[in-house]
């Protein structure tokens, strides 16, 4: 199993209170879904705000993995790299 | 000192509007929680006074936030009222943050969307659903209205323990009499605007609700389809507003806070139309139970094409009671006379969507 590497979120601003004010988290983590799993661990208030009850990502929510949309891949356990980021970004759903 | 303070929730935060007890001057404090949708705020003043608002966002979801300095900073609590997992209901908006009587300091209930009630018996830090209700026989006949399938009253007796309402648009009326275990839907008498075909008494759109805590079997409903009163704890409605009003269809409804035959309403044109009838912002007041109403309008507008929302209106507990409510055009409005006369507080807000007043010591 490969190493964990640092990782970095990047949040809209609605959502870094909570995260502790902050616009980046970074995180270690070997795969795509460790890097999630970790951000919740660190900041359990951001995991209502990405995930509904059922655990689903939400609907108007993106999370982009450098430039791929998690919904374009089939698992999220994939091996990250050294200096990937994670963007969260609500999604254009109009007006 | 001592200062008035109304909370008001809107669709992009919260804003903190203070003034003196003569209400000559305001000084407005926000936006709180600026982006989020800020569906109800309530004070918790069984100990230092603590502020809890539903809160949320049509992205990113609902949560609790709890305040404890007036607004100053917010915490965002880990727990939410969420249903369990394998249970087909969602968490979609938190309508309602009831503080428990008096003699259990850390109770709490919230009122949901998708409808349904939660108890906290840690002050939030955990929720429990109340299952007799949120799963009741009747469940798969409940279907939303236009503002969603919502739990938006909560209503303790002061005198017994045991006894509950709720009220669930679109749905009814519900009275537990055994400490929220189990419910009996409380509809007789009123009408039914979202008819189902499985259980008849299903439907009746309850907008919003109060009590008399001196005589707690005496409540009122604004309803979708009237005004109603019962003298019997919800075992039986009665009509109080036929003929009497311009329009039966409202949504806020309160209660002065001294007299319980004393109520304020705001009469909206039809849910076609859910704002002030002909552009005359009125509010309308009874003092003796519903059986007559007057319109208190001096100083409202006659060009007002906005509504009042069913959470966005309060009264304070000074004599006489200060009334405020606010609009979906984002208008706070008040009376610092029992209704007599009303001003316009000079801010421009996003749409309101609840209001709170109290009376605050900060010295």
């Amino acid at each position: 199993m490969s190493d964990a590497v640092a990782v970095e979120f990047f949040l809209p601003s609605l959502l870094r209170p909570a995260v502790g004010g902050q616009s980046s988290v970074t995180v270690e983590a070997t795969t795509l879904q460790g890097c999630l799993d970790a951000l919740i661990s660190a900041h359990p208030q951001v995991g209502p705000h990405l995930f509904d009850d059922g655990g689903k990502l939400r609907q108007h929510v993106n999370i982009f993995w450098n430039d791929q949309s998690t919904r374009w891949l089939d698992s999220l356990d994939v091996a990250v790299n050294p200096r990937d980021t994670i963007t969260v970004l609500q999604a254009v759903s109009g007006g | 000192m001592q200062e008035v303070l109304v909370m008001v929730g809107t669709q992009k935060g919260a804003f903190f509007l203070w003034s003196d007890l003569e209400r000559r001057e305001w000084r407005i404090e926000g936006p709180h929680l600026k982006g989020w949708e800020v569906s109800c705020l309530e004070v918790d003043r069984r100990g230092e006074p603590t502020i809890y608002g539903g809160v949320g966002h049509y992205v990113y979801g609902a949560t609790i936030q709890r305040s404890t300095d007036f607004g100053a900073s917010w915490t965002q609590l880990d727990a939410r009222p969420a249903y369990p997992e394998g249970v087909d209901q969602s968490l979609n908006r938190i309508w309602a943050i009831e503080p428990g009587r008096p003699e259990e300091p850390d109770t709490l209930y919230a009122g949901v969307d998708e409808a349904g009630l939660f108890r906290s018996t840690d002050l939030a830090e955990t929720w429990e659903s109340l299952d007799g209700l949120n799963q009741h026989p009747t469940r798969s006949a409940w279907g939303p209205g236009a503002g969603g399938l919502c739990c938006h009253t909560i209503i303790l007796d002061p005198d017994d323990a045991n006894r509950m309402w709720v009220g669930i648009s679109a749905v009814g009326a519900f009275r537990s009499d055994d400490g929220g275990a189990t419910w009996q839907l409380k509809n007789e008498g009123l009408e039914i605007a979202a008819p189902s075909e499985e259980f008849a008494a299903v439907g009746s759109c309850v907008h919003k609700m109060v009590v008399d805590p001196r005589q707690p079997n005496l409540l009122y409903q604004q309803n979708h389809r009237g005004v109603f009163r019962t003298s019997d704890g919800g075992d039986h409605w009665q009509r109080i507003e036929k003929g009497l009003l311009p329009s039966q269809f409202g949504f806020p409804m309160v209660m002065h806070p001294r007299n319980g035959r004393s109520l304020y309403i705001i009469p909206q044109e039809s849910d076609e139309y859910r704002m002030a009838v002909d552009g005359r912002l009125a509010v309308y007041r009874t003092r003796d139970a519903g059986d007559s109403w007057s319109a208190c309008r001096s100083g409202l507008p006659d060009d007002c094409f906005q509504g009042v929302l069913r959470n966005a209106m309060a009264v304070d507990s000074l004599d006489p009671c200060g009334i405020y409510f606010g609009t979906t055009g984002g208008q706070v409005y008040f009376s610092a006379d029992e209704g007599d006369s009303w001003q316009a507080i000079p801010c421009q807000l996003p749409r309101i969507g609840s209001v709170t007043a109290m009376v605050v010591d900060r010295s």
